[in-house]
């Protein structure tokens, strides 16, 4: 009869589903030891071709062809809000979800989230910093003055000094400095560009007087003498090209830094075994001889792998530094 | 001309059958790309570049060249068909290809002229970047905020003549663009402006789903109204022959493809400007010029003038990266991104350093330009098919399309949010005659031209003399000044003289 | 169904827009600074002046228009159409929404016969999955589908 057969076919659809969901259940359940998911989510919250992008897919390749992870990476370009809906998102995973989503996460993305939005790295499992930055003020043909001790004596005497540069971290820096030097925002300026490149620009079009700019971007530049290193934003000197005086060398100053951190985090809800397990992975990469010759190396970045636990007191601290310097509770 | 030997060595560095092959694929798939609407070059360019990784660097970067210069032809196609730009340059295109295919019944003329437009333009912009690509590089350079400043007041002024017959509500569209373009993180000082607390708004609203929304889904909702009018079979053959232009029409596009050629190129040197303002500037320009059939009613004219302007910019911009290292736009931070994947740094050693390499990139555009032209030509009968599919069949089809590409420019639903609310919104501007081209326009231009004013103040300490003391830029204000003024004087003038006139018959 | 109702409030929307713009900007976001010139909030809140003035004008130009507007109940079908799969996507995915949008749409609306409706979904299957999905990489996504699997 019809009905009959209506019927075992229901049957048999809802015994399979339930099957199905009972096998999706416990594959990932709470057994004390993490193996990753076949597929793992990982966000990015910039568009692709960028910085952070360029820097998540070098490390799922790394991770797949020395082996480290066999899942499969899936990198999602999420930039909604600038950024802040694919965070907060991340932030908000439970369940298995929150055991294999990845999220790559640097210092310029903390400073506008504290800033814009309720999200803290309390929200997060930091996973590992990868790699650090740091920053340096060039000068060019058109620029008057011949160092940067000339320039700060110049804003300190009234005349106006112009620093073009990119958003986020180097604006936290410039902030640090001028405080360090004792001028005020309204002698020694500051411009924020779309991007280094656009500040760059400017300063060969002499718009700028200097510019500021970590050592990837402005390599090229430098080689061909149109930008020179006047000085570092650093405890320490660059070796070769990069080589100029740090802010304690001109003058009477402590030096600055606001490093670059680049970092991988993890949802809140990531179990502990998870964490351990990928940022013993990350570290791996770290270590592997591609990440130094084809990363580091090529964008002139500091290796500096700090693990699960080191990252998350680094990355608090400087939380922590950011709001306070800019009243945030 | 040394230059001119440095390009002929490198034809013989791309004229191999595996770069020419190279270059054939990448104008292909480029084609494909850029007719999707959502997916403009940027988006393109990014999701095609790993598909390059497979070959040599040379072959790459040619295959690369072939991809970035064939999505500015693809945009065009579904802008003339479907009045839904494929990407921000193809907006301007939409308005003369469209009612040249619709209601002129000449599709295929109408592919045609954005082809042979879109070539011209493009060869201009090629000679140009060969012969003067360093030098132009460098003029570029000295444009700064203040001169920028001069320059995107000249190109709102153009805004005037996307008006129409009612400049109040022209004048009310123009500033709601440039309200809607302020939402969002204000780069100048670090902080959101109009997010209303809420966190998809921080980023502000996505210029493509807002398009395709505007034109293209709005477009769809009126559709429904023609399901019922017989589909006429297109009486235009629809062969290759068929769609060639005559001699007259012809000559009518030479002469904004030229102008919009030259001024093109220009645009895409100058930082911060790209294709997308490009094709606006030359639109305008042609407003200026006599075109034999009115602009905006499908006349040949008015294709010629943005697709010549946005190809010879996708040119220009090459020259500032290249000579420079220099990327003018996203889609250039991408190429960017490309070529030092394999080791080649753009930027002022490149053309000392790696001449075979940066040569054969040249040659090879010149390449994928006429390989594009011929394979665009050559799919012209195939694409006017689509013409005649019956309308109640494309609503669906392109609402799907609309839907999808608006995804895909955000990766989000946010994204398809805007399509529609800007579609609903679109659709009851059209109905209440507001013109929505003024719109778009002010969308694009307007955040470039506050960032870029106030860069300038913040250099001259908030006093207006920067812009009246430095020489480009005096000289670019003092052109936009006339711009303004001319029409009052004239209209002026004429009544004058009306008067005159009454005086004397009296 | 007529209407010159909507000629009248589109400009009065226009205005009061204008004003929470140009208010927002003038306190919230600062106007001029001795040394750096214009603040964020001096570009849009002159802005939005000049549209409260020109929506006002507007407005005034709309009580002398006599058209009125036609609006066809179909074009709201289309409308809906697009609010339908928008809200669908979130719970049965993207793909699926789209594939039952087409069949529903050209099923009811359209009142088409099966035969063009495989067609139509062919062509959309194939931009959709083919072209956006496998080829450019994008994801689509999944509804509820994602927390269960």
């Amino acid at each position: 009869m019809k009905i009959k057969k209506q019927l075992a076919v229901l049957l048999t659809g809802v015994l399979a589903l339930s099957t199905l969901l009972a096998g999706c259940q416990g594959k990932g359940g709470s057994s004390k030891s993490y193996a990753p998911a076949s597929s793992i989510d990982w966000m990015v919250t910039s568009s692709p071709g960028g910085g952070s992008d360029i820097f998540t897919r070098m490390i799922t390749d790394i991770m797949k062809t020395e082996g480290i992870v066999d899942s499969t990476f899936v990198v999602t370009n999420k930039t909604d809000g600038g950024g802040e809906v694919g965070r907060n998102e991340v932030a908000n995973l439970k369940g298995d979800k929150a055991s294999n989503t990845l999220l790559t996460f640097n210092s310029g993305d903390l400073m506008p989230m504290v800033l814009n939005t309720k999200n803290r790295s309390k929200n997060f499992k930091i996973l590992a910093v990868m790699a650090l930055d740091k920053q340096l003020i060039f000068k060019t043909e058109h620029t008057k003055q011949a160092d940067f001790a000339e320039a700060i004596q110049a804003a300190k005497n009234g005349e106006t000094i112009v620093i073009g540069g990119s958003k986020g971290d180097d604006v936290a820096t410039y902030e640090a400095m001028i405080k360090e030097i004792g001028v005020t925002s309204d002698n020694m300026k500051y411009i924020t560009y779309d991007s280094t490149s656009d500040a760059i620009t400017a300063g060969l079009g002499g718009h700028v007087d200097f510019v500021i700019s970590k050592p990837a971007v402005a390599s090229e530049y430098v080689e061909a003498g149109s930008l020179i290193p006047v000085l570092a934003l650093a405890t320490e000197r660059y070796s070769g090209k990069f080589d100029a005086p740090t802010l304690s060398e001109i003058g009477d100053y402590e030096n600055v830094e606001v490093p670059v951190w680049r970092g991988v985090v993890g949802p809140a809800n990531m179990s502990d075994e998870a964490v351990a397990f990928w940022s013993e992975a990350l570290k791996k990469v770290s270590e592997s001889e591609r990440w130094k010759t084809e990363y580091i190396d090529k964008y002139k970045l500091v290796p500096e792998f700090k693990g699960a636990a080191e990252a998350t007191e680094y990355i608090t601290a400087y939380e922590k530094a950011y709001m306070e310097a800019n009243g945030i509770q | 001309m040394e230059n001119f030997e440095l390009l002929l060595r490198g034809f013989s560095v791309s004229l191999t059958p595996a770069n020419i092959g190279a270059a054939f694929l990448g104008a292909i798939l480029g084609l494909i790309v850029g007719a999707m609407p959502g997916i403009g070059s940027l988006a393109g360019v990014a999701l095609l570049l790993p598909l390059t990784y497979k070959f040599n660097p040379t072959t790459a970067i040619i295959m690369l060249g072939a991809l970035y210069y064939s999505n500015m032809y693809g945009g065009s196609f579904s802008a003339i068909l479907l009045n839904i730009p494929g990407d921000s340059p193809a907006v301007m295109t939409a308005l003369d290809g469209y009612p040249m295919a619709k209601k002129r019944k000449r599709p295929g003329q109408a592919l045609f002229t954005a082809n042979m437009a879109s070539f011209i333009g493009g060869t201009i912009g090629i000679i140009i970047l060969t012969f003067a690509g360093p030098a132009l590089a460098n003029f570029g350079l000295k444009f700064g905020p203040s001169e920028m400043t001069a320059v995107l007041l000249i190109a709102m002024t153009s805004i005037s003549w996307l008006v129409g017959e009612n400049p109040i509500k022209g004048v009310v569209i123009t500033m709601l663009g440039i309200l809607l373009a302020s939402m969002g993180m204000d780069t100048l000082s670090g902080s959101p402006r109009y997010d209303f607390g809420n966190m998809y708004l921080l980023g502000g609203i996505p210029f493509t789903p807002f398009v395709i929304g505007t034109v293209g889904f709005s477009q769809v909702i009126s559709l429904i109204n023609e399901r019922d009018v017989k589909t006429e079979k297109i009486d235009a053959k629809l062969s290759i022959k068929g769609s060639i232009l005559t001699k007259r029409e012809f000559k009518r596009l030479l002469p904004p493809a030229i102008r919009s050629g030259l001024l093109g190129t220009f645009v895409g040197v100058l930082p911060g400007a790209g294709a997308t303002t490009g094709s606006f500037m030359g639109y305008a320009v042609q407003k200026r010029f006599k075109s034999e059939e009115e602009l905006g009613t499908g006349a040949v004219e008015g294709i010629a003038a943005c697709e010549a302007a946005n190809n010879a910019a996708a040119a220009g911009a090459f020259a500032p990266l290249l000579a420079l290292g220099i990327p003018g736009s996203g889609t250039g931070a991408v190429l960017l991104g490309g070529l030092m994947m394999w080791g080649l740094n753009p930027g002022p050693l490149l053309f000392q350093n790696e001449p075979d390499f940066a040569w054969g990139l040249i040659s090879s555009l010149f390449l994928s330009n006429i390989l594009t032209l011929i394979v665009a030509i050559g799919i012209i009968p195939f694409l006017t098919k689509i013409l005649s599919v019956p309308t109640k069949y494309m609503i669906p089809i392109i609402t799907v399309v609309c839907v999808v590409g608006s995804y895909s420019t955000t990766y989000s639903m946010y994204g398809v949010l805007v399509m529609l609310l800007s579609g609903i919104f679109g659709y009851f501007m059209q109905k209440n005659d507001y013109p929505t081209a003024p719109m778009l326009l002010s969308f694009v231009l307007s955040p470039l031209l506050e960032s870029n004013m106030r860069k300038a103040f913040i250099i001259s300490g908030g006093s207006l003399s920067i812009f009246f003391t430095r020489p480009i830029t005096l000289v670019l204000m003092l052109i936009f000044l006339f711009f303004i003024t001319f029409p009052i004087i004239r209209g002026a003038v004429s009544k004058a003289k009306n008067y005159k006139q009454r005086s004397r018959m009296a | 169904m007529t209407s010159s109702i909507t000629k009248r409030i589109l400009p009065l929307i226009f205005v009061v827009m204008g004003l929470i713009f140009a208010v927002l900007g003038f306190t919230q976001f600062g106007f001029w600074s001795d040394a750096n010139g214009p603040m964020p909030g001096f570009f849009p809140s002159i802005m939005a002046i000049v549209m409260v003035l020109s929506g006002i004008a507007s407005f005034i130009q709309s009580l002398k228009d006599t058209e009125a507007v036609e609006y066809k109940p179909d074009e709201f079908l289309v409308i809906a159409g697009g609010i339908g799969i928008f809200v669908a996507t979130f719970i049965i995915g993207l793909v699926p929404t789209i594939f039952l949008y087409v069949i529903l749409w050209l099923k009811l609306v359209e009142k088409s016969s099966w035969k063009p409706i495989l067609i139509v979904l062919a062509i959309v299957a194939f931009i959709t999955i083919g072209v956006f999905g496998m080829w450019l990489g994008i994801q689509f996504p999944m509804g509820i589908f994602e927390n269960i699997l």
